[in-house]
């Protein structure tokens, strides 16, 4: 009763459905390249995630449900909460990478530590050995549902022969389009758009396909949810399966915690989750819907698993059918062919994303990081100069066959003993170890390289013989008998059972250990002993790097030359884009073109070159390429130390000059705004004399005194802001003469007398007999009290006005009061009035003035070492007041920078 | 005197911090053994209870982390201009250093 397709047709819809994933990636690359970029979204952001669900998912899940029940879960609640503080770290990540050009997960951590070839290596090896047994998952699971679509499989479902070859078909195809997809030509930034844009139809094809298979099992069928759950609840051995009993029921929570936060680290260690979730992301902000749109993706690609597991197990009771395979097996069971074709092409698509995303991540790490390093080593290659972007590509091509090539190896050694869900855990396990050195290296500074290299390097080790060497011994490779006595019949270093640890099972105990010397030494070694000048500045950019100043860093010191950076950039980007970008820099920085600009290239020149390389073949290569073509000298943690403090207090006058410079503009505002009023009033009266030659004698006279009038005021400001510019910049010229202050007042108000009559006021002068003499400048001092005098007359009432002039001696200073009986000056405003433009009063009342006077009166008394300042009570009047001291120099000496700096211009 | 940096010391953060500690809580032992039992107690609603229970508080967590993730504007931890010294000081050492020499 069950239906089988022809090969040719599954074949033909694989090949067509590939064929359409990658014009969805080549439009989308159009589309990047017309500037109309597709994946700048965060819903397509938060689908590329998608690409954690892979074949494992897909198959696997329903087989692991079929045998346990719920715990296919952990695997995705671990994400879930990973997500939860999305915003906190993979933001950081992202900002990081970003900053630095970071473009794999080895080259993160080898830069956080010093830009570290060694560690970059250690890590690319891990991920390399670490990702084999899941590539190796999906060519098993696209095999095996080939297989069973075909009817190639007996009974069991496995691969046989046959579906070995079928693998290395599906191997060799997939390593094809993953060199079609990814490494047609070399990015700086490592970014994808065509790949990000065909992984998120991707994820969209695969939920389609599973929920479609899952609605048709639950409600086609079986009667609904309740049916299949009751149904299976009926039948003990799946009951048990189903739904656990009380706690005696010996659930293991060590392993549940153990799978939890296995996945929640590896959500975003997997080379092919940082691929995605950090170096393909085109803007941090995405990350607050994919925080929550991702998690829920995952829960909608889990609500059939149950499900279609306990369906399978219900339908093909009694009959040996494998349910890895049941979303295959059950609609051609039923004699729906078509609906199992496109069950197999979600399949298709789970594991084709993963494997085209894990092999482009691979593949930058094993050529950036392991063979690059030897190449450039290698005299020949780094000597001869030219341009390396082809041999670049080659390599990385190299690396994606072999890892393809490695994956199917595998699944002929170990493939066909274990479970889907089993081999993918054996890579879980082994991105697990980047975790203590990367996120503690984004939060901790004191982590060091030699404590990254050896908490890594533990933990693969013990990764390696807890868990991969007895996978390959229980596939019957190796002879098992380690496993079960011990290496040279040593128990207590059984590989499942270290020092004799039981009770776990295989996986959490290969973790717990890993994870022990792991962190254990990591945390220790790194305590050991301060970190170096390389990995303290890298700590404190990676920790701070949401710090604004930690922009303006820069950790170098030495000599280089533009023309030699242009070049060495142009030999792994192409020349052409080395110049541009090298102009684009420039013209950032507000300098020449690098051609016609210095040809000593500074610090931050140097950095922007090592980034740009970094972009292309990592930051350990690119630190050894800058280093071969600059004179260095090596930094100690101090030079590191004075950076960081120097880069921030240049932030601070930056931002000091900014304000200053905010301020010259409200000064120049307010100037032009001033000149214009009494020229417009000017002009205005010109026109009309001129226009009107038959103007009544008096009446022209009237408007020539304006315009004279104004004019005056005109030239009078002028005068004012020259001489203010002067005071404020320093210049102004200050003579120094012995002063009688007595005698100055007396001029004062001798030389306002004609004013203060006209106005109809009285002034009385109230001073001792005898007054100590002074040391300033007389005609300034002059200005001073004639501006205070002048002002006391504009507000005084017309006809009434009392100005009280009162000169106090004190031991240290004199004191000089200006009291007049106007309406006196508001609260608010008192401040205001010694601004500059700021007249007291409101707009109608608005005196005649420049709004400069007291402004350049308070400069010239603090030029002095005194203060001038207002006392007044709403309708008591007004008293401006000033004092200065006998002696400047001696009592005022060090109180006023501005007014040091002046005597030390002027001779 | 540091730049207050978004995202790791703002509210946002420590809302965040606390649902991922809850998340933590809800998946493990004890509470899930609430999801345990046989015989009439195995099914909620007609569905096995464990999967149904684990099922509906991934749920209410995605809830509880969109509400989050989706409120409030961009960046909110952006609070005020970063407190770093006193600019008056500054001010008079740029004016007192400025042109000499």
């Amino acid at each position: 009763m069950t239906a089988v397709l022809s090969p040719a047709l599954v074949l033909g819809a694989s090949v067509a459905y590939l064929g359409a994933l990658f014009a969805i990636a080549w439009w989308a690359d159009r589309r990047a390249a017309a500037g109309r970029s597709v994946i700048g979204n965060a819903w397509v952001y938060a689908l590329s995630m998608g690409v954690y669900c892979t074949a494992w998912t897909y198959f696997g899940s329903i087989g692991r449900a079929a045998g346990g029940g719920v715990w296919f879960l952990p695997i995705y609640l671990g994400p879930m909460l990973a997500m939860v503080l999305a915003w906190v770290v993979l933001r950081k990540m992202i900002r990081i990478a970003r900053r630095f050009r970071i473009t794999s997960i080895a080259d993160f951590i080898a830069s956080r530590y010093g830009k570290s070839p060694l560690l970059a290596g250690l890590v690319t090896l891990i991920a390399l050995v670490g990702v084999v047994p899941y590539v190796a998952l999906q060519l098993k699971a696209v095999a095996s549902g080939y297989a069973v679509l075909t009817g190639q499989a007996a009974s069991t479902g496995a691969a046989g022969s046959a579906g070995s070859g079928s693998a290395l078909m599906v191997a060799l195809l997939l390593a094809g389009f993953t060199i079609a997809f990814g490494t047609r030509h070399l990015d700086n930034t490592e970014r994808h758009e065509g790949m990000v844009a065909a992984i998120a139809a991707e994820s969209v094809v695969k939920l389609v396909a599973f929920l479609a298979v899952g609605a048709f099992v639950t409600w086609g069928l079986f009667g609904g949810l309740g049916d299949i759950a009751g149904r299976a609840l009926e039948r003990p051995e799946l009951a048990r399966v189903l739904q656990p009993v009380a706690a005696g029921g010996g659930f293991a929570y060590d392993a549940w915690f153990a799978l939890m936060a296995l996945a929640m680290f590896s959500v975003i260690l997997l080379p092919r989750q940082f691929q995605v979730m950090v170096v393909e992301n085109v803007d941090e902000r995405h990350v607050r819907r994919a925080a929550w749109a991702f998690p829920a993706y995952l829960l909608l690609i889990n609500v059939f698993v149950l499900p279609i597991a306990m369906g399978g197990l219900l339908h093909f009771e009694g009959q040996a059918a494998n349910p890895e395979t049941f979303v295959l097996s059950l609609p051609l069971a039923a004699g729906q062919p078509a609906l199992a074709l496109l069950a197999f092409v979600g399949g298709l698509s789970a594991a084709t994303g993963m494997v085209i995303v894990e092999a482009i991540a691979v593949s930058t790490m094993v050529c950036n990081d392991l063979v690059l390093p030897l190449l450039l080593r290698s005299r020949a290659l780094a000597g001869r100069g030219g341009d390396l972007t082809g041999v670049i590509l080659a390599v990385r091509r190299g690396v994606i066959v072999l890892l393809m090539l490695l994956g199917w190896v595998y699944f002929r050694v170990a493939g066909e003993a274990y479970a889907l869900v089993s081999i993918g855990l054996i890579s879980f396990a082994a991105v697990a170890q980047f975790a203590p050195a990367l996120l503690g290296g984004m939060f901790w500074k004191g982590g060091t390289r030699d404590g990254a290299l050896a908490g890594l390097a533990a933990g693969a080790l013990l990764w390696v013989y807890t868990l991969l060497l007895p996978s390959i011994a229980k596939s019957g490779w190796m002879d098992a008998a380690f496993l079960q006595h011990g290496p040279f019949g040593l128990a207590w270093l059984r590989p499942e059972a270290l020092f004799g640890l039981a009770g776990m099972d295989s996986l959490t105990h290969s973790l717990f250990w890993s994870a022990l010397a792991n962190v254990g030494l990591y945390v220790g070694v790194s305590l050991a002993r301060p970190p170096r000048a390389a990995e303290a500045s890298q700590a404190l950019q990676f920790v701070d790097v949401f710090e604004r100043a930690s922009e303006e860093r820069v950790f170098w010191r030495g000599r280089a030359r533009t023309g030699d950076l242009v070049a060495l950039v142009g030999r792994f980007l192409g020349a052409e884009r080395a110049r541009a970008l090298f102009a684009a820099e420039a013209r950032r920085r507000g300098q020449a073109a690098p051609e016609a600009g210095p040809a000593q290239a500074d610090a931050a020149l140097v950095q922007f070159a090592e980034t740009q390389l970094a972009g292309a073949i990592g930051s350990a290569s690119a630190r050894v390429m800058v280093a071969s073509v600059v004179e260095e000298e090596a930094l100690d943690l101090d030079d590191v130390v004075r950076i960081v403090e120097e880069a921030s207090e240049l932030r601070h006058l930056n931002e000091q000059l900014k304000s200053l410079d905010r301020l010259k503009d409200d000064f120049m505002s307010s100037v032009t705004h001033e000149l214009r009023t009494p020229l417009a009033s000017i002009r205005a009266l010109a026109e009309l004399m001129r226009d009107e030659p038959d103007m009544e004698p008096a009446q022209r006279q009237q408007f020539l005194a304006i315009v004279v009038a104004e004019a005056e005021r005109l030239s009078r400001l002028v005068n004012q802001v020259l001489d203010m510019a002067k005071i404020e910049s320093g210049h102004a010229e200050w003579r120094s003469a012995d002063v009688d202050l007595g005698e100055l007042l007396e001029r004062a108000v001798q030389s306002t007398a004609e004013l203060l009559r006209e106005r109809g006021a009285v002034v009385e002068l109230d001073k001792p007999a005898v007054v100590p003499t002074l040391r300033a400048d007389p005609d300034r001092l002059l200005q001073v009290v004639l501006n205070l005098l002048s002002n006391a007359a504009k507000f005084t009432p017309p006809g009434a006005g009392r100005i009280a002039v009162r000169l106090l001696v004190r031991p240290d200073r004199a004191t000089v009061e200006v009291q007049d009986n106007g309406p006196g000056v508001p609260r608010e405003q008192q401040q205001l009035v010694f601004e500059k433009f700021r007249q007291g009063g409101d707009g109608r009342s608005r005196p005649q003035g420049t709004g400069l006077g007291l402004p350049i009166s308070r400069q010239i008394v603090e030029h002095f070492g005194g203060r001038l300042w207002l006392v007044s009570e709403p309708g008591q009047g007004a008293c401006f007041g000033f004092d200065l001291p006998w002696q400047p120099d001696e009592t005022q000496a060090g109180a006023a920078p501005a007014r040091r700096k002046q005597e030390e211009t002027t001779p | 005197m540091r730049a207050r940096t978004p995202g790791s010391t703002g509210l946002l953060a420590q809302r965040l911090a606390a649902l991922f500690v809850g998340g933590w809580v809800l998946f493990d032992f004890p509470l899930l053994t609430l999801g345990f039992g046989r015989g009439a107690d195995a099914t909620l609603f007609g569905l096995p209870r464990l999967p149904l229970l684990l099922f509906v508080g991934w749920l209410a967590l995605i809830v509880l982390l969109a509400v989050l993730m989706e409120s409030g504007p961009e960046g909110r931890g952006r609070g005020g201009p970063p407190a770093d010294g006193g600019p008056e000081g500054a001010r008079d050492a740029v004016r007192g250093e400025g042109h000499v020499g």
